[in-house]
């Protein structure tokens, strides 16, 4: 008994305390440090209240990026999605090759974020970039693409869903192929064409990938952060500034921890609700 | 006559689906290889055919190496350095760490389980990017900042290895660890000499995993280094694009390597690769 207990807190301290000390301890520092602030005149940090908070929601720069963090997500995570499910389906038909095909598009998954922007950031040169050279072909003279503040948004939507294709389509895939294959014959057999089966059969069996699939997308395109890093800089005109980059930027560029903090919960907040009704959305009615 | 309408159909439909693979690839590959092709290219042929698009835009005609030579001048060797052995620490003590903990919340009953369970869920969901930059307080209160602990450790507690380890060890067969005990093996050894030798598929799933989080990581090195000579290769990448604008060679060179190594890797161990992103989270 005793040795049994030696067992478990030998095995479990180490990976316990790492996770408590790292990931835990912070998250309580940083709502913790939202309710303080630092003042220049006594020199040390004073407990604000709510005044971090009441600054993320009226500051027009903080509004700003929580408005661009939204905007993208709409748009980014359905499109993520459909083409990454698109993918998937496209890689089950069974064809000659397609062991070839879907090797291939593991490959591009080894692609960092920052990969993808590098080198998107050199194809969208607005001087003499490939992606000019291209519009050229059909005709559009160049674009600024990345210095437009139109187009900003719309060219890391691109960027980043060509960055999260492959990786997006391995879970559907995975899901894919649990789906029992009987069902697809008992469909068949009543007469029901691809589409219908996709209807009727595919999507409610994948309804489980589907919903881990948006979670986790939502999660990765709310705390983006590299491409305004490496890229835009949060611009032009912070059309491009992600709260997740504004947070960066608060916390360490102009040293206001507390501020960051504070944005950093209601991040969180944010991503809590809305995951909770995508949940909610695609639950298991029994 | 029915049926030839019908095969008819279907080479029709066969046509589609290829000329949609190809467009797709098209899609997904051209900057890849315009990235390949061009890192071996001389700066000026890099500028001078890129417009108008013709087939000199992506086959060189002069091959060089001196985008290589000089990334590798500039640093880049010590960043892949310093990426790989970071990735390497994590990893090896990731997989034993997490994997002892994943073992004993599958295995054991004890007071507190459920707490310290509830915790490892809670560390999972909160993306480690939004409690880095609290994380980077206590780093600098530590007295860590630009050192390779700071780097490292952090990372080696992993709420999602540990979950992974523990839906395996949740399956592993009960009539095998009580074998082990009739034949008189202790606890520890039981874990080291069975339960360990027994998780290889599982431990390259989170092996590679944990290898490609820190491989890929940006956020948490940016904040944390200072100095060149602890760069990780996406920092010393993203320097390229920052610094050096207009030396296109320099950043295709450095994706090219910072994508092909973890390709290298991964490539082989694709089944592994998928089965530790995947079994994580869809079954629960």
């Amino acid at each position: 008994m005793r040795r049994k207990n030696l067992v478990v807190t030998v095995f479990l301290l180490p990976a316990m305390a790492l996770i408590i000390i790292f990931k835990i301890y912070p998250i309580f520092l940083g709502v913790y440090e939202s309710f303080f602030t630092y003042s220049f005149v006594g020199k040390n940090t004073v407990f604000a209240g709510i005044q971090n908070y009441i600054t993320v929601f009226t500051d027009s720069t903080v509004l700003n990026s929580i408005k661009v963090t939204l905007i993208f997500n709409v748009i980014v995570n359905p499109v993520q999605i459909f083409l990454s499910f698109g993918l998937a389906l496209l890689l089950m038909v069974k064809l000659r090759g397609r062991k070839f095909f879907r090797t291939i598009h593991m490959i591009p998954v080894a692609v960092s974020f920052t990969i993808a922007c590098t080198l998107w950031g050199v194809l969208l040169s607005p001087e003499q970039g490939l992606m000019n050279s291209l519009l050229n072909v059909i005709g559009i003279p160049n674009q600024s693409f990345l210095n437009d503040k139109d187009q900003a948004l719309a060219w890391v939507i691109v960027l980043s869903s060509w960055k999260g294709l492959g990786y997006w389509a391995l879970f559907f895939i995975t899901g894919l192929e649990e789906v029992p294959q009987q069902l697809y014959e008992a469909a068949s057999l009543d007469g029901a064409n691809y589409w219908k089966s996709l209807r009727w059969i595919t999507l409610p069996q994948m309804k489980r990938t589907f919903k881990f699939v948006i979670i986790s997308d939502t999660i990765s395109n709310f705390i983006l952060f590299v491409p305004a890093y490496v890229l835009t800089g949060g611009g032009p005109n912070g059309a491009t500034d992600f709260l997740m980059y504004r947070i960066y930027r608060t916390a360490y560029q102009y040293s206001d921890m507390n501020l960051a903090s504070a944005m950093i919960v209601v991040l969180l907040i944010m991503l809590g609700i809305i995951i909770g009704a995508e949940a909610f959305l695609l639950r298991d009615k029994e | 006559m029915e049926r030839k309408k019908v095969t008819g159909k279907r080479a029709i439909s066969k046509l589609v689906l290829y000329a949609l693979h190809i467009i797709l690839i098209i899609v997904v590959f051209l900057p890849l290889i315009f990235a390949f092709t061009s890192s071996f290219r001389p700066l000026e042929d890099l500028y001078r055919y890129v417009s108008p698009l013709t087939w000199k835009t992506f086959i060189p005609i002069k091959v060089t190496l001196d985008a290589y030579v000089s990334i590798f001048a500039e640093g880049y060797g010590t960043a892949l350095l310093n990426s790989l052995f970071i990735a390497g620490v994590t990893v090896a003590l990731g997989i034993l760490l997490n994997g002892m903990a994943g073992y004993v919340f599958a295995k054991y009953n004890f007071r507190g389980k459920n707490i310290l369970f509830f915790l490892v869920l809670l560390s999972y969901m909160v993306p480690f990017e939004l409690l880095s930059v609290n994380l980077y307080d206590l780093i600098i209160k530590l007295d860590w900042v630009d050192t390779y602990k700071a780097l490292i450790i952090p990372c080696i507690g992993n709420g999602m290895i540990i979950f992974l380890f523990r839906q395996y060890y949740l399956s592993f067969p009960d009539y095998l660890l009580e074998a082990a005990r009739i034949d008189g093996m202790g606890h520890f050894a039981i874990f080291f000499r069975i339960v360990l030798p027994n998780s290889k598929a599982i431990s390259i799933s989170a092996g590679l995993v944990l290898f490609v989080n820190q491989w890929e990581s940006f956020l948490w090195p940016v904040l944390v280094t200072r100095s060149k000579e602890l760069y990780t290769v996406q920092l010393a990448l993203s320097n390229f694009s920052t610094q050096y604008t207009k030396n296109w060679d320099q950043i295709f060179a450095g994706s090219i390597i910072a994508f092909l190594l973890p390709v290298a890797i991964i490539m082989p161990l694709q089944r592994f690769f998928a089965a530790g992103l995947t079994s994580s989270g869809i079954k629960e």
